[in-house]
């Protein structure tokens, strides 16, 4: 169960010319402007960062500073005004299914039931049913939602409906998890158990996520790094390495919020995101 | 009518799966038992009245006198027509004009709603025939098409199909967008993303639309038939009427509200079934 099953394993571009990749993901020179005329606006100003395979990347900034708007870029729902934006040194192209994303919101759909969904993305690329139940059952199980599978979306409580969102896009063996604010709607409990939960998810399979929050503690609890950007025009300000994802053993989340390092961590962060504000 | 919004669900997770509640709760129940207590109540009232002579009789009578006139017009007939016979001439005219702005309006609607050339090209046709009183052209229809079922049919196709069309554009106009941008990067193509998210999304708004189409339909059947018929309700409500058979006439408008709850409520329970998720999705 915590290991993927032979097809998800077979699936995925793996290898350890892979691993070492620097460039996975690469934003270079990223302008992204909205509207014409005198009335453009710069949402991103030359973006530049690039991440290798299997790091967790958590983008912070206040709201208007973009993070989205670079999320929507990878994902392909957005065009560059200027600049690339690469995976595995290719342009990315249309949303597709090599790049999983989960929205704020689940946008489930209240027609399928929870199994259903899981497989949708599967059954849309035209994956023979028996592969799919299997993968659809690994992550189901995964993400402790087997038991509500013949169930829909609606009957299942917030934190399980944003756990399928997260199956439904791990369900095509994307080789990006793109996560905008996923637990944002979340109330704080939920939002713990959810940040363990794919906390364990990427140990365990080893994903590459980028993932957007406004909640400081958030990111520097699931990070490999963590990206503080500021706002109008969006820019980046600091990329800072964090040590607490890659923590070997069983790590207790209250411990590691509650520990001197990760305190001192969250205040750096703060500390540059409280002083745009007084710029 | 709202589309099932995303909701920021922030419940406890359920310790034991909570299965859909398919039993009436109690006090839907009572609810239906005040219900039919107001109507034999008012029926009560009604009688008492009029035997006591509160109401003359012959221009307003009981509901004995009605349910003794709807007992021999349902084994004699009325005029030259069985009840029977009338009933499924108001039922068959509305249904047929009905299925027909069903199949013409729905797929033109949702064309409306995906294309903007379809949109621009039908909107004004849709906009100008949605709030026009359909008896002010249903003469000219006559004078087309005579003074037969084709007449009346297209006549009901006309007043239901603006209302259906306007229905599923609005549907399909609705569709969240983040339920379009999920289908596309799971790797759904437009083909899929519109028959798999935007129909099934649409799929409320368009049974609402139904159910107003239907209830328009069904009320403009008894108007026509008040113009030109040989049979149906509206055809007997109006003959009796000139004949001072006031029972005749209100056992027609009874059968008739009854008729048009039963087809209402035959729609409702299609669409309980078809869109289960519209009140909690």
């Amino acid at each position: 169960m915590l290991s993927p099953p032979s097809s998800v394993a077979a699936d995925r571009p793996a290898g350890p010319a892979g691993e070492s990749d620097p460039d996975f993901v690469a934003f270079r020179d990223l302008v992204i402007e909205f509207g014409t005329g005198e009335w453009t606006v710069r949402a991103l100003d030359r973006i530049s960062l690039t991440f290798a395979r299997g790091e967790f990347v958590c983008i912070v900034g206040p709201s208007g500073c973009g993070k989205t708007t670079m999320m929507q870029t990878l994902a392909g729902f957005l065009a560059p005004t200027s600049g690339r934006v690469e995976v595995e040194g290719k342009p990315v192209g249309p949303p597709g299914p090599d790049r999983g994303v989960v929205f704020q919101q689940p946008a489930l759909y209240p027609w399928l039931t929870v199994e259903a969904n899981a497989g949708f993305g599967p059954r849309m690329r035209g994956i023979g049913r028996a592969e799919t139940a299997e993968t659809v059952a690994h992550y189901l199980k995964l993400a402790g939602l087997w038991e509500f599978r013949a169930r829909y979306p609606y009957e299942l409580s917030g934190g399980m409906q944003q756990r399928l969102a997260i199956v439904r896009a791990l369900a095509n063996h994307p080789r990006l998890l793109l996560m905008d604010e996923p637990f944002g709607a979340l109330d704080a409990l939920t939002r713990e158990k959810m940040q363990e939960e794919l906390h364990g998810v990427w140990r365990r399979t080893g994903m590459t996520i980028l993932f957007i929050t406004h909640s400081v503690e958030e990111a520097v609890y699931l990070g490999t790094q963590v990206v503080v950007m500021s706002p109008r025009p969006g820019r980046i300000l600091e990329t800072i390495a964090v040590p607490f994802a890659r923590q070997a053993g069983d790590r207790d989340i209250r411990a590691i919020k509650g520990s001197a390092d990760f305190v001192a961590t969250r205040e750096r962060v703060l500390s540059l995101i409280w002083g745009m504000a007084h710029d | 009518m709202e589309l099932p919004a995303e909701t920021p669900a922030v419940t406890e997770e359920p310790a034991v799966p909570a299965r859909r509640t398919r039993r009436r709760p109690v006090g839907e129940l009572r609810r239906r038992w005040v219900g039919r207590a107001g109507v034999v109540t008012v029926l009560l009232a009604w009688q008492g009245s009029v035997a006591v002579g509160l109401i003359p009789g012959d221009l307003l009578p009981g509901p004995i006198a009605v349910a003794g006139a709807f007992w021999h017009i349902l084994w004699h007939g009325y005029r030259d027509t069985t009840l029977l016979f009338d009933v499924a001439s108001t039922v068959g005219r509305c249904l047929a004009g009905f299925l027909l702005a069903l199949l013409v309006g729905v797929p033109l609607g949702l064309w409306m709603g995906v294309n903007r050339v379809a949109a621009a090209l039908f909107d004004y046709l849709v906009q100008f025939l949605r709030p026009l009183p359909p008896l002010s052209y249903m003469i000219l229809l006559i004078l087309w098409f005579g003074t037969g079922n084709l007449s009346k049919i297209l006549l009901l196709f006309l007043t239901a199909f603006p209302i259906v069309a306007s229905a599923a554009m609005a549907g399909v106009r609705g569709v969240p967008r983040l339920r379009t941008q999920a289908a596309e990067m799971l790797g759904a193509n437009r083909r899929q993303i519109f028959l798999q998210v935007m129909l099934p999304s649409a799929a409320p708004m368009i049974f609402t639309g139904l159910k107003i189409a239907l209830a328009a339909a069904f009320s403009t059947v008894v108007a026509a038939e008040f113009v030109t018929a040989h049979s149906g309700l509206g055809w007997m409500v109006l003959s009796a009427s000139k004949y001072l058979q006031n029972a005749t006439v209100l056992m027609g408008v009874v059968l008739l509200g009854l008729i048009g709850m039963a087809l209402s409520r035959g729609l409702e329970l299609l669409d309980v079934r078809l869109v289960h998720w519209r009140r909690v999705g």
